[in-house]
């Protein structure tokens, strides 16, 4: 029954969440719907090269990272190794993109990390004639990409296997598939993941949209001349002249053009190749299927944990680096410059931790209120509006929503950005709080108001408590992502609301790496905080449950 | 093919839950296992199957025709295990289900006339290309026993396979299984806790009644 505060909870999703979002793309695609701005792209003699450069980064990066999660959950689901992988998910989706590529530019630049320690081998004394940073083909920023994207696919692998309801079929299936002859890898390819991926392919979206529109990113480490269509895009959209941000819409509505049709081409290849591939699932061989090696997955992961701490250590390094001249292995004199800088700043830290925390708890608060007022059976009908703000590309969805908060006097208003800040952070929110929130048990209610308990008393009593550590979680995980957004910030804050993120990027693209590494590790220890808050506040809970 | 136990135990946290028990079972005879819930009877079907999981451990031997296959994996066993739930994969259909049970060897042709002729014995004509929940709970089961026996199993383990079944269903499912055993002769270890579902003239092995002897 839809009584008042669940029609209040649904309204309140309504008007803060359905209807930005309905109202942005039409904005959007107005502010691009126009014949000159169209022409004014296509004249540009970058465009089609930028286009082809903005594809194939986007689509060898998910490609690859898809594939590697598939490997990685075949080779190592069920193994002791499968829990330690888990364990280090959480700090590596902490690092946000941008620090990890203003890190990881160093280590792979010509004067960085990798020359300097190749140096002495090859008798260098100036750095190697090396293009590896802003490379012309953007191999970097698709490696950087495969880097980031890949603990957020296994974190959506691991998200889906842990529903209740998938766990324990997912668990008897094996079963059953091993005693019918069929090894662990080999049920995998041949049954499980045809059976489960196609839960996969909002994450699979978000991971191609964001990579065929990234910007932050093509601004550390994508290649310069010419940039990545989103980047095109960006510089016409953040102008002050109203021709090129039109220009600028039309390249998001391009953009946004491509993915529906790499979309469409993926899934039209998805269903030719599922029917082949059911034939030979059938086939009744048994033998082996090659690449589900645990040992070999395993030290794949651990490499790439690696990386992660390799690239966190040189942040450290760097932010207190002086003098530190070519092919010197250490910095010859160290300094607290970036960190005095930092100090002064100390607003923008504060600033961006108060909108992170604001933006986590006001989006838990409308998916809980989404969950409490909403029968489950409708989840299934709202994913995709929900999973909308993941899946769009951020370009046109951000110009759609700066038309919006234009309209509504919000550009560059603190509530405003708080605002758009919600939209993006809510996906990931209900994703991280669905499993849990879904699966409690009802009963436990009905046995709280069958002792006389209202139902706020059972709230308090019962289920937040029962609940406490999802919620920390799914806290975090939206305190991270807020934490990390680049583009949101630039476009809503409209340059009046400097976050660590957003100055993190401006500095790295600037070439000062010392403060920009100042302000990445910054940018990594927030989340960090916050996921340790949310793993300190789950124990703490269940050692009282235990007590 | 012979099944025979050979002293097997199976113990909890290194304390003795099933004890030392041995037993052979002819083909396409059943040996029934019956026992109070916590007893360890699927905890032994568990590791004759090979998927026993700590803090659970069994020793012993298992051997099928004087081979012991106690330490092979599960897939290289060719023990079929039946649960209460079909487990049909949702995502094919009844012959694709079946064809994934059919070894290969065969053209696909072959192995496809092998899988329709099963399905015509057991009464499921016509819904080769129908998807599980497009089937009755009575259809479900059947198919999930046809599912294990083109496996060619050595053996077959039942774990209480009738239960989640009404009494009509049951007693129709009941006379099926033990047909279809017999007639490939295929030894089968049934656990249960239902005196009902113990075929006529099957040996039985009472846990409660091995356990009295546990310090």
């Amino acid at each position: 029954m839809l009584t008042a505060p669940r029609a209040a909870a649904l309204a309140a999703i309504g008007l803060l969440f359905v209807l930005p979002l309905l109202a942005a793309l039409p904005l959007a695609v107005v502010q691009g719907a126009s014949a000159a701005a169209w022409a004014s792209l296509f004249d540009d003699p970058h465009v089609s090269q930028s286009l082809a450069l903005s594809v194939r980064s986007a689509l060898a990066s998910t490609l690859l990272s898809f594939g590697l999660a598939l490997a990685l959950t075949t080779a190592l689901h069920g193994s002791p190794a499968w829990l330690r992988l888990q364990s280090w998910l959480s700090p590596m989706l902490a690092l946000p993109h941008a620090a990890f590529a203003i890190g990881l530019a160093w280590l792979v630049a010509p004067s960085g990390g990798l020359a300097r320690l190749l140096a002495p081998l090859f008798g260098w004394a100036f750095p190697p004639d090396w293009t590896t940073v802003n490379d012309p083909g953007a191999l970097l920023l698709t490696g950087v990409l495969v880097a980031k994207e890949l603990p957020f696919l296994m974190w959506s692998v691991m998200a889906l296997l842990a529903r209740p309801e998938v766990a324990i079929q997912l668990q008897r299936q094996i079963a059953v598939g091993r005693t019918l002859g069929y090894g662990r890898a080999a049920l995998w390819w041949r049954v499980l993941w045809p059976q489960w991926l196609p839960r996969l392919a909002w994450p699979l979206l978000a991971v191609l949209a964001y990579g065929l529109t990234v910007v932050d990113l093509a601004l550390i480490v994508g290649p310069a001349s010419p940039p990545t269509l989103s980047m095109l895009a960006y510089a016409d959209l953040m102008a002050g002249d109203p021709a090129r941000n039109a220009r600028g819409s039309a390249a998001a509505l391009l953009l946004a053009a491509v993915l529906a049709a790499l979309v469409i081409a993926l899934w039209m290849a998805a269903v030719l190749f599922g029917r082949g591939w059911r034939r030979l699932a059938v086939s009744g061989r048994r033998r082996p299927v090659r690449g589900g090696s645990p040992s070999l997955a395993g030290r794949f992961f651990t490499a790439l944990a690696g990386l992660y701490v390799l690239v966190v250590c040189i942040l450290l390094a760097l932010s207190v680096a002086g003098v530190w001249t070519f092919p010197a292995a250490w910095p010859q004199a160290l300094t607290m410059d970036a960190w005095r800088q930092v100090a002064q700043s100390a607003g923008t830290l504060a600033g961006t931790a108060a909108l992170a925390a604001a933006a986590a708890l006001l989006a838990l608060g409308l998916v809980v209120g989404w969950f409490e007022a909403a029968p489950p059976r409708w989840d299934r009908s709202a994913t995709p509006l929900v999973l909308a703000p993941l899946v769009l590309p951020p370009l046109l969805l951000m110009a759609g929503l700066y038309q919006a908060a234009l309209a509504l006097r919000l550009d560059g208003q603190w509530a405003g950005l708080l605002w758009v800040h919600v939209l993006v952070v809510l996906p990931y929110v209900f994703i991280a709080l669905q499993p849990a929130w879904r699966s409690f048990d009802r009963r436990y209610e009905q046995a709280a108001r069958a002792l006389g308990r209202s139902r706020p008393a059972f709230w308090w009593q019962v289920k937040w408590p029962l609940l406490a550590a999802p919620l920390a979680a799914a806290a975090a995980v939206g305190f991270a992502v807020s934490v990390a957004q680049y583009l949101a910030t630039q476009f809503i804050g409209a340059g009046r609301h400097a976050t660590v993120t957003t100055e993190a990027v401006t500095l790295a693209a600037g070439g000062q790496r010392t403060q920009a590494a100042a302000f990445a590790l910054l940018q990594a220890a927030l989340p960090l905080l916050a996921f340790g808050a949310a793993a300190w506040l789950g124990r703490r809970r269940l050692a009282a449950m235990r007590a | 093919m012979t099944l025979r136990l050979d002293a097997v135990s199976i113990t909890l946290h290194g304390r003795a839950l099933v004890p030392a028990l041995s037993a052979e079972v002819q083909p396409g005879e059943v040996l029934a296992v019956m026992g109070p819930s916590g007893s360890g009877k699927s905890s032994l079907l568990a590791w004759l199957a090979g998927l026993l999981e700590p803090p659970l451990a069994g020793q012993g031997r298992l051997l099928l025709d004087g081979l012991d296959v106690s330490l092979l994996p599960v897939e290289r066993r060719r023990i079929g295990l039946l649960f209460q739930d079909d487990l049909l994969f949702p995502h094919m259909s009844v012959l694709d289900n079946l064809l994934f049970a059919l070894p290969a060897g065969a053209s696909r042709a072959e192995r496809v006339t092998e899988a329709m002729a099963a399905l015509a014995a057991a009464g499921l004509d016509g819904l080769a290309q129908r998807r599980p929940h497009q089937l009755s709970g009575g259809q479900r089961a059947r198919v999930s026993l046809l599912r294990t026996l083109l496996a060619r199993p050595a053996a077959v383990l039942l774990d209480e396979p009738f239960s989640r079944l009404d009494a009509t269903l049951r007693a129709q499912l009941r006379d099926f299984v033990w047909a279809s055993l017999r007639e490939r002769g295929v030894p089968a270890v049934l656990v249960t806790h239902d005196e009902q579902d113990v075929p006529p003239g099957a040996r039985c092995l009472r846990l409660a009644d091995l356990g009295a002897g546990r310090a």
